[in-house]
């Protein structure tokens, strides 16, 4: 239900503002990723990003060091070296993170954007509902 | 002339309510009507720059889209900026995506300054619009037009071999829908204010006009009866059809005497209860109207059957009659008395036909009450003109033609004048004088027989004063209980010890009297204020010896139809031969009325009556005569 939500905001996203779509969006693909994780640790390099995660209803702690992170979530960084899980917020930092990144979230040209990369699920073993696969890409 | 005011001022309130409407409709469109031209205009020039790009395009690659632009990343850069040329602030975006094995829209080419997608890069659209143009091989708008802005993208398929390619997409947006809402807003807030205004006054116009449609319904509607008034009578009657109708006109018979005996509250409860009966004896067609006072007009429809009128009026009378007035523990009973006139056409107008109805009332009222009289017009108007009606003796009072004769009471034993009786007389427009028995009889019962009385007392109390003599003043119980009459007496008589040692009060015991303890009470009243009381016409009608003992009266004045053939009737003597008897044994003093030759005089004197008078000894004068004047 909340992926068809997802679906329904991705092609109608002047109805709500921004921001409610962005918190919608992780807070379901969060809940996909991490499924039985009371705490989600998370690093960020976006300010913006920070605090909409800490607006979110699940359980997560913005973390300082990488190192303490389950997700990193990346925005304008390239060349951060981590084996860690990285979720982008660019399209181009989804092929800087081509070997660690599940996938990104993102803006262009007004539309929201979600993309996952189908092999880092796989290495992951993320389980992606059936309604999200519609966005996996095989390669980038 | 009302009327076509109230018209026109509905006709200038519709017109500018219309017209302010009508404005603000037109303003409203111009609004849509621009944001529309505006888009259409948008429209229109992305529709050419997608042309143009489709040209591009085309010129530069003849065939498989996708695998020539794959295959050549020069050629991608080269049309990329030749597509950015297209671009100006408003037409900010121009791509072409192409769909994929798996229907996913992706990059080929991206003409954006900004936000620019790679190639192949997937980009989410609203594929059920894209994939419809895909199979359609046409062009699409999606439009997003919100209150401040315009969001657009232009959708052109690219056409090879008959097969849709790649679509160009070209997204424009513009603010000028916040200008158009900038330039409209004083307007609208115009508006605003005045459909405000506008609301206001239709709430207070319709608050206005509920008070006045109460207003009006309390104007025409008498408040204890919940019956019409007059006004509502005269508001109908020059448009009422008097072809149509009979008028019944209805008096509660000795009202007076129920509001007097029983107090006011009685007396509205038994106008209650009658105008139910009326209410509920009528039918829809009729019209109930409460005259005045007692008084209650009926408007009877009798198109259909003429007899109708007179069978509701009998009704009407049956039913008050055996109706039980109850109030306050005391039964009260009540009945009515009908005039009915059956043919209202034949007079010139409502007035003169309600003054017929009120002719034939007078006429159930003298023939003992309790009647419904709707004989010919003619018959009674022969009637009519014998006797002096209601208006007479108010027209009178107005003119001040109304004037006291004195007849002297003449003692026999001293040869003096002991007092005078005050009569009234109306001395008639011709000047000619009008005897009481013309009049009286229709005035019984009537506020206008109270005023008269009081006249009556006022002169005569003057003339005891004036002339410091004995004055006989006649009242019936109907005088005596009323509060007015009462107040007015016992003003008079404290204010003046004197005045009160010159009066008698002539009382008449008479049918009238149904509260027997009350007339006693204010006879006593009377005494006590030290005015004498003489009884009259005794020995007839429904004198009451209990009574007159009770009451300590003074004088019995015997009556004139005992006294007139007295010198020939043995019978007659006898009566009043025992009446001088039981006086005496009283100690109550006698006098003999209607004394009118030497004969009936002599006899009075050998049975020793106490007092006379009769035209023998003098006849009613307008002042007070003396001794010398008597017997000539």
């Amino acid at each position: 239900m909340k992926n068809i939500f997802i679906i329904f905001l991705l092609v109608s996203n002047l109805l709500a503002s921004s921001l409610e779509i962005e918190q919608k969006i992780y807070t379901v693909v969060l809940f996909t990723i991490f499924p039985h994780k009371s705490t989600i640790n998370i690093w960020s390099d976006d300010e913006r990003n920070r605090k909409l995660l800490s607006s979110l209803s699940l359980d997560i702690k913005i973390v300082e060091n990488i190192q303490d992170a389950d997700l990193l979530l990346i925005t304008h960084t390239y060349n951060i070296q981590t084996d860690k899980m990285v979720f982008v917020g660019k399209y181009s930092l989804l092929k800087e993170y081509n070997k660690s990144a599940i996938g990104g979230f993102y803006w262009q040209k007004g539309r929201p954007n979600l993309v996952f990369l189908h092999k880092n699920i796989l290495l992951y073993h993320i389980n992606l509902p059936n309604d999200m696969k519609e966005f996996e890409e095989d390669e980038l | 002339m009302r009327k076509n005011y109230y018209t026109l001022y509905i006709f200038i309130i519709s017109t500018i309510l219309i017209s302010i409407i009508y404005l603000f409709y037109a303003v409203y469109n111009t609004k849509e009507e621009l944001s529309i031209n505006l888009q259409n205009k948008f429209i229109e020039n992305a529709k050419y720059l997608s042309l143009n790009m489709e040209k591009l395009l085309k010129s530069k690659i003849s065939k498989n889209l996708y695998g020539t632009l794959k295959e050549n990343p020069f050629l991608r850069e080269d049309l990329e900026a030749s597509l950015s040329l297209f671009l100006t602030p408003t037409f900010q975006y121009a791509y072409v995506l192409y769909r994929d094995k798996d229907g996913k829209y992706r990059y080929l080419l991206d003409g954006s300054k900004q936000d620019k997608g790679a190639f192949d890069e997937p980009l989410s659209v609203n594929k059920q619009q894209w994939d419809k143009l895909y199979k359609s091989s046409k062009s699409e708008v999606i439009i997003q037009n919100s209150l401040e802005n315009l969001y657009g993208t232009f959708l052109q398929a690219i056409i090879y071999n008959g097969k849709t390619s790649a679509i160009i997409a070209i997204d424009f947006s513009t603010q000028l829908p916040t200008s158009i809402t900038k330039v409209i807003k004083p307007v609208s807030i115009i508006f605003l204010y005045l459909f405000i205004a506008l609301g206001l006054m239709i709430i207070i116009l319709t608050w206005q006009t509920i008070l006045n449609i109460k207003t009006k319904k309390q104007s025409i509607t008498d408040s204890l009866t919940n019956l019409y008034n007059r006004n509502y009578l005269n508001e109908i009657q020059s448009s009422i059809n008097l072809q149509n109708y009979s008028i019944a006109m209805l008096d509660l018979d000795k009202f007076k005497i129920i509001n007097d005996t029983y107090g006011h509250k009685a007396g509205d409860y038994v106008l209650q209860r009658s105008s139910e009966i009326l209410k509920n004896s009528i039918r829809d067609n009729d019209i109930a109207t409460r005259y005045g006072g007692e008084e209650f007009l009926l408007l009877l429809y009798t198109r259909d059957n003429k007899k109708s009128g007179l069978q509701i009026c009998e009704r009407i009378r049956s039913d008050i009659e055996k109706y039980t007035f109850n109030y306050d523990g005391n039964d009260i009973l009540v009945t009515v008395s009908i005039g009915l006139n059956k043919t209202p056409l034949e007079q010139k107008n409502f007035n003169d036909a309600v003054k017929i109805a009120d002719q034939k009332l007078y006429l159930s009222k003298n023939s003992g009450r309790n009647k419904v009289t709707s004989s010919l017009v003619e018959s009674i108007n022969k009637k009519i003109t014998e006797t002096r009606d209601i208006d007479f003796v108010k027209q009178a009072i107005l003119d001040d033609r109304i004037i006291c004769y004195f007849q002297a009471i003449y003692n026999n034993k001293n040869n003096k004048i002991v007092k005078y009786e005050s009569l009234v007389r109306i001395i008639d427009i011709d000047g000619s004088l009008v005897l009481p028995n013309s009049f009286l009889p229709n005035i019984t019962y009537t506020t206008i027989h109270f005023k008269l009385t009081q006249i009556i007392l006022n002169r005569s109390f003057e003339m005891a004063l004036n002339n410091n003599k004995s004055i006989s003043i006649n009242l019936n119980y109907s005088d005596l209980i009323d509060r007015d009459i009462e107040k007015f007496i016992v003003k008079r008589l404290r204010e003046s010890e004197k005045l009160a040692s010159l009066i008698t009060f002539e009382i008449l015991e008479s049918e009238e009297i149904n509260n027997i303890e009350l007339f006693k009470e204010k006879i006593a009243l009377l005494h006590s204020l030290n005015a004498t009381i003489s009884i009259d016409d005794f020995g007839s009608g429904f004198s009451n010896f209990r009574t007159v003992l009770d009451i300590e009266a003074d004088y019995l004045k015997i009556d004139a139809t005992l006294i007139k053939n007295i010198d020939k009737n043995i019978k007659d003597y006898a009566v009043v031969k025992n009446i001088i008897l039981f006086a005496k044994d009283a100690d109550m003093k006698t006098i003999a009325e209607y004394v009118h030759s030497k004969e009936v005089f002599n006899k009075l004197i050998d049975l020793g009556v106490d007092y006379m008078q009769g035209y023998y000894i003098s006849k009613p004068n307008k002042n007070l005569i003396n001794e010398e004047k008597l017997f000539t």
